[in-house]
């Protein structure tokens, strides 16, 4: 197993490294000139000459090579080192390091919540096929599916606006600080995208329900008189929940850079909307860590997800 | 995965490895992004000033009513209390010498104070008064100014404010030492020099007269700051900034929030009235209303997203008592022609174009009504009269005879059945393009209009001339002719039109060496007539902005031109 798992983390390096080279071409090829960004400031009121535009983009490294400006991140990453951040002027490393706890914190929330909705409702609408139950919990799972999350969480500003003149409060409190404002400000939006997620995960675990109460086995454990608790926990859900670990740990993925609307709606600084400003002003290093600090954390859930399987599947073993 | 692994085999991940943490080690110049150093821009020949003693330009004529304030006549300020807002995106620094955007001043002008301040108690009429200066005058040639600064004032670490301190920012502006950012440097060429003659007294000398200097130094940019930290290192306060203002720096959570806290020892008896200030990152509007309305935040529409006429409205509808503050910006959009390209360079063409344009069109169907129109410079005291305004097309909507010219322009440059024109749309300005793009179709322009970033993609397609015809915002300094015609100058990098014209640089450059207003606003107002005549490009409409105040804000008058008074220290809540 340990074997398994360093082949797995070396497999990391070629992944990443290929990862960093198809954002670093597609940052660069975007078009737009940082440089001008850095004169002209963000409302591009500022004046200034060709020589101005030169120099800043000497000192900025933007005049060397591409090839020397990839290995330059390249070879600074691997100190820990992804350089300063061109619009805010402070190094990346700093700034992905106040913003990447709440990113973790939110994603964690949201794939608990998800997941404490889904597969009850899953397992239910499974059991309960085709009765009214069922087609209840279709119906909001379809809902869950269609809205975007992002209406879904305005629809929950303005329910609380409307009903209570109440918000969620709006400045970010570290769960270390103080863990009741934290969770009441993360709450909301997990809720909201949790809904979403949810919505798609308890299709998966219905599904998958489904086709596992169909089997011989289960068909034994009912005819030996076992309770329905007893069928679904002990026999059925253990074997269902396969595909729906795959699911959680893809949805667990596209979180952590997919948060981003929620962070504006909810004032939350997370990585998401550093990783849009990144891109709006053409902030290079900062977008290039970003979605490689992303890719790294796909990678482990992937591994993470594998092994989950041979907790849960005994048939599967890693050499 | 597992297939890969054995595709590359163990061995070929060991030698990608070892090259990688191989070069990692070896020294690197990893490039070291550091603001940049500007070059100062050659000061451009003046023609020989006018000695007759300077006049000040008249207090400008409120276009707009001040807030309805709740303030009872005759209410007592109220100790206490902090003074919740929100900004809509987040400073790089706050160090006011660097800063030129609402988000960053907001924030820091609380924390300084400047040689002179408009009057926040008689807004939105900008009316200029003493803040650190206690008295000032200026030489017969308007060359140089001499401040007397008020007695007492201290920073907030203690050590004495004095001329020093006053010469050391303006040098710092002038100059931009050890690679900071200096939006205003431009403007500050002007200065050749500034000295203490005593700890109370400096002069400030320029190498020409500039009519708008007093006005430049209520800039909060031009926040007087601490030589005896900055002396030892240029960017000593970006991050926590030291001032004499009625407000301390308290904690910047980056992201989140900026917190400022009262000065106990603030030279201004009595003042502040509030505990502190502090100011919350929101980025979504909807998120910005909604805490207005439950009391979060009691005051919105400040920053780069004004509140637009609607969001008033209904706040005014639904919140008893608010107050909302309608006013003119230093901001405007242009629709702007490139006369290096076919078919622009054909004056016909440029003539058409003007005569289908209606700012009242784009004020009324793009934003609600909520705008104001205007020639070159906005309404105001450097606005050309109304007679002259009505010649025209785009500022009060053309005649049929005019559209009907239009089409007989074009017709003689060669394009009988119309043409199509590439339109460039910096993103955020759609209403706008789709009401100049309706307007050209009156008269058989077509538009293809194409979408990109601004200012990231824009300014470099502007800049190169890779457009026919575009929206250009622009925000100035001030409301001087200077900032706001600065950009029809031969070979001004934001000349994106391509303009060349000697007669427009002889003009502009007579009206700025001339101290005396009623002269300057003939010339400025020749200089306006001149650039219609060319038809390069026309504002679109001048904004109004929305600002809002729950009714708890007391004293507050509003606005005035965007950026005015920010220090709120009359500011106080109620109950």
């Amino acid at each position: 197993m340990q074997a398994y798992i360093v082949r797995r983390l070396l497999l990391f390096v070629p992944v990443l490294l290929l990862v960093s080279l198809i954002i670093f071409t597609v940052m660069r090829v975007a078009p737009g000139d940082v440089a001008i960004l850095v004169l002209s400031g963000p409302e591009g009121e500022g004046s200034y000459s060709p020589e101005d535009l030169e120099k800043v983009r000497r000192q900025l490294g933007l005049d060397k090579p591409l090839v020397q400006q990839y290995v330059d991140w390249i070879t600074g990453l691997v100190r820990l080192d992804a350089g300063i951040s061109l619009y805010k002027k402070v190094p990346v490393m700093e700034e992905i390091g106040r913003r990447l706890p709440l990113t973790l914190e939110l994603a964690v929330l949201t794939l608990l919540v998800s997941l404490a909705l889904a597969l009850p409702l899953g397992i239910i609408s499974a059991l309960r096929q085709n009765t009214w139950l069922d087609y209840l919990i279709r119906v909001v799972s379809i809902g869950g599916i269609t809205m975007p999350s992002f209406w879904v969480g305005s629809l929950i500003i303005l329910f609380l606006v409307l009903a209570f003149r109440w918000l969620p409060p709006m400045e970010y409190v570290p769960l270390t600080k103080n863990p009741g404002a934290n969770l009441l400000q993360l709450a909301f939006p997990a809720l909201a995208m949790g809904y979403f997620y949810a919505a798609v995960v308890s299709r998966m675990t219905r599904s998958t329900m489904l086709e596992v109460l169909r089997q011989d086995y289960v068909r034994t454990a009912w005819s030996k008189g076992l309770s329905e608790r007893l069928v679904v926990v002990r026999h059925a859900l253990k074997n269902a929940l396969l595909p729906v670990i795959t699911i959680s740990g893809f949805q667990f993925g596209t979180l952590l850079g997919g948060t981003v609307i929620m962070e504006f709606l909810f004032a939350l600084p997370g990585l998401g909307s550093a990783l849009i400003d990144g891109i709006t002003f053409r902030d290079y290093p900062m977008v290039q860590t970003i979605v490689l600090l992303v890719a790294i954390f796909f990678s482990l859930v992937n591994l993470g997800v594998d092994l989950v399987y041979g907790l849960v599947d005994p048939r599967i073993r890693y050499r | 995965m597992e297939g890969a692994g054995r595709f590359f085999g163990p061995s070929m991940v060991w030698v990608v490895v070892a090259g990688v943490v191989f070069a990692s080690c070896a020294p690197v110049s990893t490039p070291t992004p550091v603001p940049p150093t500007i070059a100062p821009r050659p000061t451009p020949p003046s023609a020989a000033p006018t000695t007759m003693p300077p006049s000040v330009a008249p207090a400008a004529t409120p276009v707009i009513p001040a807030p309805t304030t709740p303030t009872p006549t005759g209410e007592r300020p109220r100790y206490g209390g902090i003074l919740t807002a929100y900004e809509s995106s987040e400073a790089a620094t706050l160090d006011p010498n660097q800063e030129s955007t609402i988000f960053a001043l907001q924030n820091a002008a609380g924390v300084f104070n400047t040689l002179v301040e408009v009057d926040p108690q008689r807004l939105p009429d900008r009316v200029l008064i003493g803040d650190l200066a206690e008295k000032w005058s200026v030489s017969q040639d308007a060359k140089t100014w001499t401040f007397t600064l008020k007695n007492g004032v201290t920073f907030h670490d203690g050590r004495t404010l004095t001329s020093a301190d006053v010469a050391f920012t303006i040098e710092r502006i002038k100059r931009a030492p050890d690679r900071i950012k200096s939006p205003l440097k431009e403007l500050f060429l002007a200065v050749e020099k500034a000295e203490p003659s005593d700890a109370q007294t400096v002069r400030i000398v320029l190498n020409r007269p500039v009519p708008y200097f007093l006005a430049l130094m209520a800039q909060p940019t031009t926040s007087i700051t601490p030589k005896h930290i900055l002396e030892a290192g240029q960017h000593a306060i970006e991050q926590k900034p030291l001032g004499s203002g009625p407000f301390m720096f308290k904690a910047w959570n980056k992201n989140v929030s900026i917190e400022l806290v009262r000065n106990p020892n603030y030279f201004k008896k009595g003042l502040p009235y509030l505990d502190g200030t502090r100011w919350v990152t929101l980025r979504e509007p909807a998120t910005q209303l909604a805490a207005l309305r439950t009391g979060r935040v009691v005051f919105a529409g400040f920053g780069t997203r004004g509140l637009t006429k609607r969001e008033a409205d209904l706040l005014e509808r639904d919140i008893p008592g608010v107050q909302i503050s309608r006013y003119r910006t230093v901001s405007v959009e242009y629709v702007l022609t490139n006369t290096r390209k076919k078919p622009l360079d054909d004056i016909r063409v440029r003539k058409a174009i003007f005569n289908a344009m209606s700012q009242p069109d784009v004020v009324t169907t793009a934003y609600q009504g909520a705008g104001f129109t205007g020639a070159y410079l906005p309404p105001g005291e450097w606005a050309l009269p109304e007679s002259d305004l009505k010649k025209m097309p785009p500022y009060r909507g053309a005649t049929q005879a005019e559209l009907g010219e239009a089409k007989k322009l074009l017709a003689e440059a060669g394009y009988p059945n119309g043409l199509t024109l590439e339109f460039l749309q910096p993103h955020l300005y759609e209403a706008a393009t789709l009401v100049v793009a309706a307007s050209l179709r009156k008269v058989g322009i077509e538009t293809k209009v194409r979408v990109v970033q601004y200012p990231v993609e824009w300014v470099p397609l502007a800049s190169q001339g890779n457009f026919q015809i575009t929206i250009a915002p622009a925000t100035n300094a001030l409301y001087d002719p200077d900032a706001f015609l600065n950009n029809n100058l031969s070979g001004d990098s934001q000349n994106y039109q391509g303009l060349a014209d000697p007669e427009i640089d002889g003009l502009y450059n007579k009206q700025r060496a001339v101290v005396d207003f009623a002269e300057r606003k003939r010339i400025v107002d020749q200089l306006q007539l001149a650039l219609w005549e060319r038809r390069t490009h026309f504002p679109t409409f001048y904004v109004m902005y929305h600002h809002a105040a729950l009714p708890v804000v007391r004293n507050w008058k509003g606005a005035g031109v965007l950026r005015d008074n920010f220090k709120y220290e009359t500011l106080w809540l109620a109950e």
